[in-house]
């Protein structure tokens, strides 16, 4: 089931996301030395869906993410997920080439919390920002494995709302794709509408 | 409020409410200023090619062409035209790539410091 926003609200929210992973490719770009290329984002919010739903939106089964849990004004956990055959390849971008076979290995799971805490924090920061909403965050966790499993362990798709916000992050020379997901209970998500009008109200 | 003569801006982004903002800030300091709003970079190319705006206000990141592509096309055809991108995309080489262009840079979001940064380059362009 898809809850309905108005078109303003939608559009409120992927600007208000957009400046976030456009701060997040920033950091991402110094990090691999390379200029990251962004997709035009999209937004959407599920209710009452199994997480096998967002199969629709995900193209690989198998994943990788990293979460974080945001609590103050809204409470949300939100998740960077990436297919899992292309974690090592970003891995090793961030890295270098000098990292051996070992070390990436090693590294992997450090290295994408690492990612994950730049581009989550800084979608959470533009929102905190634009809705002058504060938020406290959890250190990273990193998970790998179904796309059901991962999100359904979080007593996540069933009762609560999911909002997907899709941009690719893509580097030269390999097409490596990102998506965010924020779980939100059904009052946070009231909540964060809420201050998405406010938001609006302010500059109508 | 100011006294300078009345410009008109063609404000480029696929985003209405980025549109919105920027429409309202810029009128909250040039209140007599004649804004265009369009929501992509073909339009942008139309619109310009039509109206020849003093100024243009683009974004980088939108479905048909990018704010850089649009503004090499407006820019071929209507030379004067002062452009600024004004985007999320802040990384180095999006702002080389302005740069090279000899357009402005200004980084998202859009609040009253980040439009003051856009007009003071039209301003020092003009």
């Amino acid at each position: 089931m898809t809850l309905h926003l108005s078109d303003i609200q939608q559009d409120a929210l992927t600007e208000i996301f957009n400046i976030g992973a456009g701060q997040a490719a920033d950091g991402l770009s110094r990090i691999v030395g390379e200029t990251i290329t962004l997709s035009v984002p999209r937004l959407s919010i599920l209710r009452n869906v199994k997480a096998k739903t967002l199969n629709e939106f995900i193209s690989s089964p198998r994943i990788s993410a990293v979460s974080q849990d945001f609590t103050g004004s809204i409470n949300a956990k939100a998740f960077l997920v990436f297919p899992e055959d292309k974690t090592k390849e970003i891995v090793r971008r961030m890295l270098g080439d000098s990292a051996s076979a070992d070390e990436l290995r090693e590294m992997e799971q450090e290295a994408l919390c690492e990612i994950g805490n730049i581009i989550l924090n800084s979608c959470m920061s533009s929102l905190s920002e634009a809705l002058q909403a504060d938020f406290q965050c959890s250190v990273p966790a990193y998970h790998l494995g179904l796309t059901d499993d991962i999100l359904s362990a979080h007593d996540a798709c069933d009762n609560n709302s999911i909002m997907f916000f899709m941009i690719n992050f893509s580097m030269p020379g390999s097409k490596i794709e990102g998506y965010l997901v924020f779980l939100l209970t059904l009052p946070a998500l009231n909540a964060l509408l809420k201050q998405v009008d406010q938001f609006l109200s302010g500059i109508a | 409020m100011t006294t300078s003569p009345i410009k008109s801006v063609l404000v480029v982004d696929d985003s209405r409410v980025a549109r919105m903002l920027l429409r309202n800030m810029i009128l909250s300091i040039h209140p007599h200023w004649i804004i265009t709003e369009v929501a992509s970079g073909k339009e942008a190319i139309e619109c310009a090619n039509v109206e020849t705006p003093n100024y243009i206000v683009m974004d980088y990141n939108m479905p048909d062409l990018t704010g850089i592509e649009a503004s090499e096309q407006i820019l071929q055809h209507a030379p004067q035209t002062i452009i600024v991108l004004f985007t999320a995309n802040i990384q180095a080489n999006t702002r080389a790539q302005a740069e090279s262009l000899g357009i402005g840079f200004v980084g998202k979001p859009i609040t009253e410091a980040s439009v003051k940064q856009a007009l003071a380059f039209f301003a020092s362009r003009s």
